[in-house]
């Protein structure tokens, strides 16, 4: 007898499919480095010894020298970058004041802009781990809306891709009932709800395809998500 | 493991951790979550899973899931010598396209006598949601399943239902409505829907070998009326509700007949907690059955 699993590739199933999706690797991701925290407790130096105590400042000298001398550039992490994205289209959905604007995925940058209604609430947000992430990032108003726009490091291929590899991509992902996909021969236009521009984004990671195009997704006023991908890079 | 099954707005769970002496069941339970408003039917899978996952103390939360059948599109097709073109040519023949644009179809073999294939339509937003949600949550879903076909995949490993020539699984459904599922030599013979009501009952629908339903539901009138013992339609029945219908479960089991098994999971696995189970009030979890595809019980 069979046995089901609509994990599996829709269509004839001949075998039991051992498919699964696994997210536990976002679990197990490191957590950003923080800057190391300045000395948070005082300890009695009247019972240190001038040893110690001289060993202390020569360490300190040495780890301000390391760190004048060599600042830490961010690294580029195609998957942490991509995970920060969809992370804050799926949270557009669920956040009641902060929204995903929209993402340009460049060739040495992504650039990802959210809005919101209160200033507090984008305070609030970069207060929070994004700073910790030593990503830059600017806050501005316009049209009585307050937006920040934060620079994620990013590799693009700058030869660019085929466009054909995006029409087959399109016909293995699950989308729901309400997309759109317009395709001429240097552009891949998908309509669509967040779930459609993530299933598409992760199975272009999956296909080793995200960093060959120059691409951006846009949140439309309907709610709706809109993805562009370029075939060239600009 | 957590598995977790559908039953209209009712969702039971079964955690177990596998043990030497096979799957060890830590926690079991069940939530009710009404859906407030269906175009969001990823935020709804969302604020289920999460309560759940809540409840049970797992380190990294893997699960399976069973959706609620009425959830799912089935219907059947031709499918000679299982040629994959000649199947492909009768489902663009027997299956919408508007309709294939938003339900993904997946196809099973039947017994080879009936040269039918099952379909089973799921919609794609369905899938979607549990995709994005496993990723929100990062947790993974190891499978899914649906209704009566996670509980015949229990049997099979709780069981052994697959040691018999035949076996009958028997789900006991509101206002009398039933589903059968009989499977034979390893096949799927036929999937029906009987409305056991009145002295004949009525046949809803059937998938499969029309004659084999047939010779199910006279068994079951002759059961009920006490007029046999065991049933001859299949060499072992295994009988479970999701619906809380447990008077008639009750009836059917008390009958004491012959080849007649509830379907428990917590009448065969072993549990941490020297709880008193209910046989029948968690009888419902027989539906959580494709967590454990694959797995030595």
């Amino acid at each position: 007898m069979f046995d089901l699993n609509f994990i599996a590739e829709p269509g004839i199933q001949t075998e039991s499919s051992e498919a699964s999706w696994s997210f536990l690797h976002k679990r197990k991701e490191p957590e950003p480095e923080t800057a190391p925290e300045s000395i948070s407790t005082k300890p009695n130096r009247a019972k240190l010894s001038w040893k110690y105590y001289a060993v202390g400042v020569i360490a300190i000298i040495i780890l301000a020298g390391i760190g004048i001398f060599n600042q830490p550039k961010p690294t580029v992490s195609p998957d942490m970058v991509l995970n920060q994205v969809i992370d804050l289209i799926v949270e557009s959905g669920y956040m009641k004041d902060l929204q995903l604007a929209d993402a340009y995925f460049e060739s040495d940058n992504v650039r990802v802009t959210i809005s919101a209604g209160e200033l507090s609430s984008l305070h609030n947000f970069t207060r929070g781990y994004r700073k910790e992430d030593k990503i830059p990032y600017e806050i501005f108003r316009r049209n009585e809306t307050n937006y920040v726009s934060l620079k994620f490091p990013w590799e693009g291929d700058k030869n660019g891709g085929d466009i054909k590899a995006l029409k087959s991509l399109a016909a293995k992902t699950v989308f729901s009932n309400k997309i759109n996909i317009n395709f001429t021969d240097n552009e891949f236009e998908l309509h669509g709800r967040s779930t459609d521009i993530i299933s598409y984004l992760l199975q272009m990671a999956d296909n080793g395809l995200i960093q060959k195009f120059t691409l951006s997704v846009h949140h439309l006023e309907s709610g709706r998500f809109y993805l562009k991908v370029l075939a060239k890079k600009a | 493991m957590l598995a977790i099954s559908q039953s209209g707005t009712t969702y039971h769970y079964l955690n177990w951790i596998p043990s030497e002496r096979g799957p060890l069941v830590t926690q079991h339970g069940s939530i009710q979550k009404e859906v407030e408003n269906p175009d969001h039917i990823d935020q709804y899978y969302y604020d289920v899973l999460d309560e759940i996952f809540s409840k049970v103390d797992n380190g990294d939360p893997i699960c399976t899931f069973s959706l609620d059948r009425n959830h799912v599109l089935f219907s059947t097709c031709f499918a000679e010598d299982n040629n994959p073109e000649l199947i492909d040519w009768h489902l663009t023949q027997a299956l919408d396209g508007k309709l294939k644009e938003v339900v993904d179809y997946y196809h099973y073999p039947m017994a080879q006598e009936s040269g039918k294939m099952l379909n089973i339509g799921v919609p794609k937003n369905i899938r979607q949601s549990f995709q994005s949600n496993m990723r929100l949550l990062k947790s993974k879903l190891n499978g899914i399943s649906v209704g009566i076909f996670s509980a015949e995949t229990g049997a099979r490993q709780w069981m052994q239902a697959d040691k018999h020539e035949s076996y009958l699984i028997w789900k006991i459904g509101k206002k009398k409505m039933d589903e059968l599922l009989l499977i034979q030599n390893g096949s799927l013979v036929t999937y029906f829907s009987f409305h056991r009501s009145g002295k004949k009952g009525k046949m809803m629908w059937q998938f499969g070998d029309g004659t084999a339903a047939n010779l199910i539901i006279q068994d079951i009138l002759k059961v009920k009326s006490e007029k046999s013992t065991k049933f001859s339609s299949a060499k072992q029945v295994f009988i479970y509700t999701s619906d809380g219908n447990i008077k008639d479960i009750k009836f059917f089991h008390q009958l004491n007949l012959e080849n007649l098994t509830l379907l428990n999971p917590l009448m065969v696995l072993e549990s941490t907690e020297n709880e008193k189970v209910h046989e029948y009030n968690t009888l419902p979890l027989a539906e959580t059955g494709n967590a454990f595809r694959g797995v030595d019980v």
